[in-house]
This record gives C-alpha cells, sequence and structure tokens, in this order.
C-alpha cells in the first residue's frame, strides 16, 4: 500500500514536509478569514444565498452618444471590459474609493503602505480615455459617458427601466492619448 | 522464467508510462501556450493592459506584498516592457515544450505566470479563480523524486480546489435554496440583454431564470460535479475521468454562467498523467 503523501513527504524532506503542513494550516486559516485569492482561489463563488433580487444593474460607457458595445468581443477582452467598468462604476459612486479603502480606514497602515495598495485618484482620472482607447477608440471624441442601467426581468429578457450618469467627461476632439 | 517476464513487462510498462508522460507533459505546455496566446489576442496580458491606471485588491496580504513592490504599475506603465514580457512568456513556454524539464526555466516561467495572474486580477478588479494559470508549472520546478511529490501536492490542491468549492455550496446553505442559481443567472447575460446581443445561451439563461427548479436542479449537478473531486484523494485510478467530469463543468460554466475556461485548462491537464516522470530531462 502506497504512503500517506505527508509521510512520503517527511521520508524525503523534514522540511519540506513542515513546509506543506504550515501551507495546509495558513491555507485553513486565511479560509475562515476570507482571503481567498492569490493561492486561494475564488472556490467560494456562487456559494453565498442572497436575498431575491428583482433588478440587475449594469454599466456601459458612451462615446459621443453612441455606446461602446463588448459583448461581441472575445471572452476574456469582453469580461475585463466589462468587470473593470463596473467596478470602476462603483469606485465613482463610492466617493472615489476601491473597496479596500474602507477597510484600511479601519487600520493605521502607514501612509506609505495605503499608497500602494489602492490606486492613486490622479492617475484614475485618466482612466476612462484608457478603457476608450482599449474598447479600439482611438479617434477624438466630444463626449464619454459612463451609465449604470437599472433592468427589470421580464419573460423576454432583461428591460432598461432607469439609468444613471455615473461618470462624463469632454474632450477637445483629436486628442485621447493618454500620457502619464 | 516467468519472474522475469513480469519484470520485463513492468519494465516496459515504466518506459511506456514514461513515453506517454512526454507527450502529455508537451500537450499540457502546449495547452498552457494557446490558453496564453488566446488572453494575448484578447488584449488582457502584459502588452495589452498597458497603461491601465485603476486597479482594486482585496484584503489579501499575499496581494499585498506583490503590490507593495510597485511591480504591476512600473510595468504596466512602459510598452515596452509589457512587449518584452509577453515575448519572454511565449518563449519560455516554447522552451518548456521542445526542452521538457528544464527546472531553471520552469522556475522563471512560475514567477512570471503567477506575477501575470496578480497583475491581471487586480486590474481586471475582480477575484478570478483561474490560478491554475501559474500553478500547473508548479511541480515542473524540481526533479526526481521531489518532482513526484510536488506533483502529487499541486493535485492535491486542484482536487481540493474543486472538492472545497461544492463543500462552500453545502455549508454557506445555497444548496438548500431553492431560488438561489435562478437569482444568480438572471444577471449573468445582463451586458447582453443591454446590447441586444440575443442568442441561444441568452435564450437558455432565461429559461432558468424563469424555471427557478430547473435552475436548482442544474446547480445541484455542478455540486456533484465538484465534489467527484474527492475521490481523488484516495485514488490516482479515476483521476480522467474526474478530469473529464469537470470539463464537462467548466462547459456547464460558460453557457449558463458565461464564465469562461481560458487559464484553467492545462492545469486540470495534471489529471491526465498516470505516473509522474521524474527524469528531469528529456
Amino acid at each position: 500500500m502506497k504512503k500517506l503523501f505527508l509521510i512520503r513527504c517527511y521520508e524525503y524532506s523534514k522540511i519540506g514536509c513542515y513546509l506543506v503542513i504550515l501551507f495546509i494550516i495558513f491555507y485553513t486559516v486565511a479560509s475562515f478569514k476570507k482571503m481567498d485569492m492569490v493561492i486561494f482561489p475564488y472556490n467560494d463563488m456562487f456559494s453565498h444565498p442572497a436575498p431575491f433580487k428583482d433588478l440587475i444593474q449594469t454599466n456601459a460607457l458612451y462615446v459621443n452618444g453612441k455606446r461602446v458595445d463588448i459583448t461581441s468581443r472575445l471572452y476574456w477582452k469582453k469580461d475585463f471590459m466589462e468587470t473593470s467598468l463596473r467596478n470602476y462604476a462603483a469606485y465613482q459612486q463610492n466617493g472615489q474609493k476601491v473597496p479596500l479603502e474602507n477597510y484600511l480606514n479601519k487600520k493605521n497602515y502607514p501612509e506609505w503602505f495605503n499608497q500602494k495598495v489602492v490606486p492613486d485618484p490622479l492617475k484614475v482620472a485618466h482612466w476612462p480615455r484608457w478603457y476608450l482607447q482599449y474598447a479600439g477608440y482611438n479617434q477624438g471624441f466630444d463626449s464619454l459617458s459612463i451609465y449604470s442601467f437599472t433592468m427589470a426581468k421580464t419573460i423576454n429578457g432583461l428591460r432598461v427601466i432607469d439609468s444613471e450618469l455615473i461618470y462624463k467627461e469632454r474632450k477637445i476632439p483629436g486628442v485621447t492619448r493618454f500620457k502619464k | 522464467m516467468i519472474r522475469n517476464l513480469f519484470i520485463k513487462k513492468e519494465k516496459y510498462q515504466v518506459l511506456l508510462d514514461s513515453k506517454n508522460n512526454i507527450k502529455i507533459y508537451r500537450g499540457i505546455f502546449c495547452i498552457l501556450l494557446v490558453e496564453y496566446l488566446v488572453m494575448l489576442f484578447s488584449g488582457v496580458t502584459w502588452s495589452g493592459l498597458q497603461g491601465d491606471t485603476f486597479f482594486s485588491i482585496h484584503v489579501d496580504p499575499i496581494v499585498w506584498l506583490y503590490y507593495l513592490t510597485g511591480l504591476p504599475a512600473a510595468i504596466l506603465s512602459s510598452s515596452w516592457i509589457g512587449i518584452f514580457l509577453d515575448i519572454l512568456t511565449i518563449g519560455l513556454l516554447i522552451f518548456m515544450i521542445r526542452y521538457r524539464g528544464n527546472q531553471k526555466v520552469a522556475i522563471a516561467l512560475f514567477v512570471l505566470l503567477a506575477c501575470f495572474y496578480l497583475t491581471l486580477t487586480g486590474y481586471l478588479t475582480h477575484r478570478n479563480y483561474q490560478s491554475g494559470i501559474f500553478w500547473v508549472v508548479f511541480p515542473f520546478m524540481f526533479s526526481g523524486k521531489a518532482k513526484e511529490l510536488a506533483f502529487d501536492a499541486v493535485r492535491y490542491f486542484l482536487l481540493f480546489f474543486y472538492f472545497s468549492a461544492a463543500m462552500y455550496k453545502l455549508l454557506d446553505g445555497a444548496l438548500w435554496y431553492t431560488m438561489h442559481f435562478s437569482d444568480y443567472l438572471s444577471g449573468q447575460f445582463a451586458p447582453y440583454f443591454l446590447e441586444g446581443n440575443i442568442g441561444w445561451r441568452t435564450h437558455l439563461n432565461l429559461f432558468f431564470v424563469h424555471h427557478f427548479h430547473w435552475a436548482h436542479f442544474v446547480y445541484i449537478l455542478s455540486f456533484i460535479l465538484e465534489i467527484v473531486a474527492i475521490v481523488g484523494f484516495f485514488t490516482k485510478r479515476y483521476d480522467r475521468l474526474i478530469l473529464l467530469l469537470l470539463i464537462c463543468f467548466h462547459i456547464g460554466d460558460w453557457i449558463l454562467m458565461d464564465i469562461g475556461t481560458v487559464g484553467q485548462l492545462a492545469f486540470l491537464g495534471l489529471l491526465f498523467f498516470r505516473k509522474v516522470d521524474t527524469t528531469s530531462s528529456e
């Protein structure tokens, strides 16, 4: 009969075995602390029962009054454009703060630390223009807006029942390239 | 004589396993290369994200450590660095396919892909589960007996990932809440409905949104597909069956939830190994 993994590990290298045990302990503690990102992949996805919601939120970017469509793009591009836009809209709605800032505000981390783990608002101000370029719009624009849509479930799908302007920018045509 | 025959047969089997492993090994790195190329053409690799200034990370000190170095911002500030890192990643992947078992290259590739994963998740502003894109390289950083143990460790990690996902569904109570999955599904295709990009997946989505009992049945089915991974903790005999079931799970994930699998496929491929080849080079 084959020996257990940890026993085989111990026989090969004691230090290696201790590291594996340390990793298991760390993983267990981290899981209880809901630190499930890096070496802790997002395996609790869709496991939390949430209160039933009738209304759905989504966002879209408009250039010169025309919507920038994302769903016909390759999966990763679509996923990136959808998720980052949603979180940028949330960032704007949350007084230009990412969720981590709410956590850091309760702790006493030094300022240099906070500056590294949360985005610089001055740099983030350029993000919509970067996003536009990322979406493949390299021409000038008159207006750039981000809207949040509230959609209701109907028998034929989701229907927009409300919209909210999240961000608006007017720009001189022809000057779109973002420079750091 | 009979004993000798058995030994010969055993040796032949080992040889066969080893040759088979080489094919699987190359297959896994070919899948990883294709996955990276798909991401490259989608514009979410180093060069694609150049100039991005908005990121959002979560309460996770491991990620903080990486962002504290200032590396992600520095890399994304220059398109040349991005292009260089993309070329380097593809080059190392091709090298790994051609010269199997090179540990130093595997270490470099592991670090590079881990950094890429951390950067992508931060700038994607979303916790992403496809960490397999760098974990898959982990066993190849070792040689000999250590390689075999590292392979087993990563294999357990892979199995635990899916098994724990099933356990979360059970312990958090979602499995007993019949409206749960139907409710989640209703938001998954919102941009498609907004843009009027309607097709068979949105129709299927609508069906499950309006028939929550069927949706719950599918949710239970996904739970079963994930919890089957526990079998792998006791035997390697059914690894390929588990792999097949997990691929079915991911296909369902894409059809119903619009969650892609690119980034995780090569990692799943580790379940295809029958026996680990412990030789360090070809």
